[in-house]
């Protein structure tokens, strides 16, 4: 089975919104409207991978770059853009949660459109969906500080040193807390392992993998 | 479907790190926001409520940095008034736990010792630490936050001291600095009474103290990458050696990567790229290494 599953797409982190600034109005500083372009699919990206609602994505955006306006863009220093508004994105996420409540677990992690129009087999999509259903699951369940270290260093690329500086946090703390994250998520990986799989769109599945 | 072959925990889970890594989740139309965002602009959208209370915003207001500052004045004020109201409030009470019997007619005088219900002999037969702390819990616990300000903000230059094993200095920080940003729980701010007895910090996980000198010494090597990259490297040398099935074997391999580029051993580094991108494949680092390597070496 994994022999069939084809030349996996790019590194959601090899895009270009990641491409360094050229051509940004003044050296070292970066307005909204640039930090937009560039960055708006990471934003958006990382609030849905800390439990903000599909729904809700978009307006959560605005208000990231909203907040980014107010605050006169970004200053280059020894955070990066993407660490300067991951630091904002925790924030509007941890909001955006609260308000969401319970309904958070039953987010799910993937789009099935995109994933179908990558042109793979059943088999591996369906493979595919699982783990990402999984991957959020798993993040659904861990501490809010933990998953957004986590999520930020490992699927995004962030380094430690970065993600202190934006969250004026002392490197050593973002290291730790990154430690803790790994210990947890794998703590609960193996756990939703062994567990029974649910059926992945149990309102809107007609296909049935299991008899 | 099931998935027969079990895998162990870390490979499970980078199994799912590696689908988030690689799959597409999410397909954001950035025009269409970026038209959304100005039309939010020209609107004069608020800042959000999360975002208003928030240090970077609120402290360009000289006055809300004064109000804040006289919010904090009478707050600590309030918190030292009660707190020595109730070391006061303490010696009564401690009498009235063993008053004494009601056949005795007469009372006491107060200069005079009582003969009989004598507390103190318990509080010496204490060890000597204890004693301390329950006659004067407010202070240890005040002198153990400040002791463990201090060694955090010298953790990472501290790689040999192993730390305590329940919790980090770095996290008690952290956590406490997250408390002043955030709203903190009423929960979190109970005064702590003299008559409770102190208990110890919950454990959160088992950590071992090898757990925080790796950490510690990887952070160390992060930051002396930039301004001493030789150093850096025989750090994550050592760290291999001494934790060579630790939890930050990633971080090390990139820090020497990155550190061999810095000191000018474009070579080296990349056969160590090589094995890099081969032991850890879509790894975040991964990037970071092919585009320092491409800015050096072409």
């Amino acid at each position: 089975m994994p022999g069939a599953v084809p030349e996996r797409p790019q590194s959601v982190r090899d895009r270009p919104s990641r491409v360094v600034v050229a051509g940004a109005s003044v050296p070292g500083r970066m307005s909204t409207d640039e930090l937009f372009r560039m960055h708006a699919p990471f934003v958006a990206r990382l609030l849905h991978r800390l439990g903000v609602p599909t729904r809700e994505i978009d307006d959560v955006v605005q208000q990231v770059f909203v907040v980014v306006h107010k605050n006169g863009g970004y200053v280059q220093g020894p955070a990066t853009p993407t660490s300067y508004l991951g630091a904002i994105a925790v924030r509007a996420a941890s909001s955006a949660r609260r308000r969401d409540g319970a309904q958070r677990s039953r987010h799910a992690g993937y789009n099935p459109e995109m994933l179908a129009a990558s042109g793979r087999d059943p088999v591996s999509l369906l493979e595919v969906r699982s783990e990402l259903t999984q991957l959020q699951a798993a993040l659904d369940e861990m501490d809010a500080d933990l998953r957004a270290v986590l999520v930020l260093t490992e699927l995004e690329g962030e380094s430690c040193a970065s993600i202190a500086a934006s969250q004026g946090i002392p490197v050593g703390t973002v290291y730790w807390r990154a430690h803790r994250a790994r210990k947890q998520f794998r703590k609960i990986a193996l756990r939703l392992a062994a567990e029974p799989k649910p059926r992945l769109r149990p309102e809107s599945e007609t296909y049935e993998p299991h008899p | 479907m099931n998935r027969i072959p079990r895998r162990s925990a870390p490979e499970e889970a980078e199994a799912l790190l590696e689908a988030g890594r690689t799959e597409p989740v999410l397909e954001y139309d950035v025009e269409l926001g970026l038209a959304r965002h100005h039309d939010w602009l020209r609107n004069d959208a608020p800042l959000p409520e999360w975002a208003v209370a928030s240090v970077g915003v609120a402290a360009k207001s000289s006055l809300a940095v004064l109000i804040k500052g006289i919010v904090s004045v009478v707050f600590v004020g309030g918190l030292a008034i009660a707190g020595w109201q109730a070391r006061s409030l303490l010696q009564p009470s401690a009498a009235t736990i063993n008053p004494p019997p009601a056949t005795i007619p007469e009372p006491v005088p107060e200069a005079a010792p009582a003969p009989r219900p004598i507390p103190v002999p318990e509080q010496h037969s204490l060890p000597v630490d204890e004693a301390v702390t329950k006659r004067r819990p407010v202070r240890a616990d005040k002198h153990a936050a400040r002791s463990s300000r201090a060694h955090k903000e010298i953790a990472p230059a501290r790689v040999e001291t192993p730390a305590p094993e329940t919790t980090p200095p770095s996290e008690d920080v952290s956590e406490a600095r997250a408390a002043r940003t955030e709203v903190a729980t009423p929960s979190e701010r109970k005064p702590i009474s003299a008559a409770q007895k102190p208990q110890p910090e919950p454990r959160r996980e088992a950590q071992t103290p090898d757990d925080l000198v790796e950490m510690q010494q990887v952070a160390t090597a992060e930051q002396l990458l930039e301004r001493s990259p030789a150093r850096a490297l025989a750090l994550v040398h050592k760290g291999d050696q001494q934790f060579a099935r630790g939890y930050f074997q990633q971080e090390r391999a990139y820090i020497a990567i990155m550190a061999l580029i810095r000191l000018g051993r474009i070579d080296e580094a990349r056969t160590r790229a090589a094995s890099f991108a081969r032991q850890f494949p879509a790894l975040p680092y991964g990037a970071r290494i092919r585009s320092a390597l491409e800015a050096r070496g072409e």
